[in-house]
């Protein structure tokens, strides 16, 4: 049996072509992942492993679909278009695009993909929420994310200065990326305790670090923390293939079927 | 029980890809203005890893320079927001 290379697709949107990565397996087994990636350079820094994740999980029978968000990566549109309303619809057209074909769907989703893996989850009933380093807080995402721009700015900004400007509506540029006053908003009311709620599949959180957050224990059922550094925040290519080991190990492998 | 010393310099070792060199931080090591990894970029990034890792909320009056000039500062600033919690 040949290995299957990913391929690179163009999914219909509702505001333009999503670009995303299939991972196709060569014996159907009627079970698909969709990976939802994380916001601006986390996701330039998580790029590998996911990827990895994505093979190692076709490896085992489930097909995987890894999405760039509307106003992300490959995918159309611009910062200005990037809102969490329009992120939702993408995730909803990228589950209609995998349930051809495939009976049991789950979704993986990293730092504030995360979040919005489990409101997908919840949206279409999946099988499996997956969770990696959820951001807990989006209001805190957001202050990190603000600071990032405070500190490397000569100008003096302040987080708060920088907050009051995207409430009066201005788009803020940080770091190569930008963000809009729709998407801050959202961002601003986002809660793990919130979308957890909603979400009535098994839900499956892993914490990279000694210690996972309060919260994770409160909430969830499978809790897995691993030994690793944060590498969606880390310049150099990260790996941590015990995170890897540790998610595809969620779907049994399966075994092609005799002709 | 691991130290808050300890736990910061894995942060700072992980944050700045020290490999190694993260077992040499002591209290009196240098950060900022001292090693060149310890960019603005990367005050941001352990910021961030420091509120995630310890729970901990950091505002703009809570950043000064004087809190990243050493390992033993930076220690002491998390001591001290831990203690407010």
């Amino acid at each position: 049996m040949g290995r299957m290379h990913p391929q690179p697709l163009l999914i219909d949107g509702t505001a333009g072509h999503l670009f995303a990565v299939s991972y196709a397996v060569p014996a159907p087994s009627g079970r698909a992942l969709l990976i939802l990636p994380p916001f601006g350079e986390e996701m330039n820094r998580s790029r590998r492993m996911l990827a990895l994740l994505a093979r190692a999980v076709a490896a085992r029978g489930v097909a995987v679909l890894m999405l760039d968000l509307f106003g992300t990566g490959d995918s159309g549109g611009g910062w200005e278009q990037a809102s969490w309303r329009q992120w939702r619809e993408d995730a909803d057209r990228a589950v209609a695009w995998l349930s051809r074909g495939h009976h049991s769907l789950s979704v993986l989703g990293l730092r504030t993909g995360a979040l919005l893996a489990l409101e997908t989850a919840a949206a279409h009933d999946l099988d499996r929420a997956v969770l990696w380093q959820p951001v807990t807080a989006g209001a805190t995402f957001l202050t990190q994310t603000l600071r990032i721009r405070a500190t490397t700015s000569a100008q003096g900004e302040t987080v708060a200065a920088l907050r009051a400007r995207l409430r009066a509506g201005e788009t803020l540029e940080v770091g190569g990326y930008a963000i809009n006053p729709a998407l801050a908003d959202a961002l601003e009311e986002l809660t793990i305790e919130a979308a957890v709620a909603r979400c009535r599949c098994p839900i499956h959180w892993f914490h990279l670090g000694d210690e996972a957050p309060a919260v994770a224990t409160t909430l969830c059922e499978h809790l897995e923390v691993l030994a690793g550094p944060p590498f969606w925040s880390i310049e150099e290519t990260t790996l941590i293939p015990d995170l890897i080991e540790a998610t595809a190990a969620l779907w049994p492998a399966t075994t092609p079927e005799a002709p | 029980m691991t130290t808050t010393l300890e736990r910061v310099r894995t942060l700072l070792g992980d944050v700045l890809a020290l490999g190694e060199r993260a077992q040499l931080l002591t209290p009196e090591t240098g950060l900022l203005g001292s090693i060149p990894e310890m960019d603005s970029m990367a005050v941001a990034t352990v910021v961030a890893q420091l509120e995630d890792r310890f729970g901990l909320v950091l505002d703009d009056s809570d950043l000064t320079e004087e809190a990243f000039l050493t390992v033993g500062a930076l220690v002491r600033l998390v001591d001290a927001k831990m203690a407010e919690t």
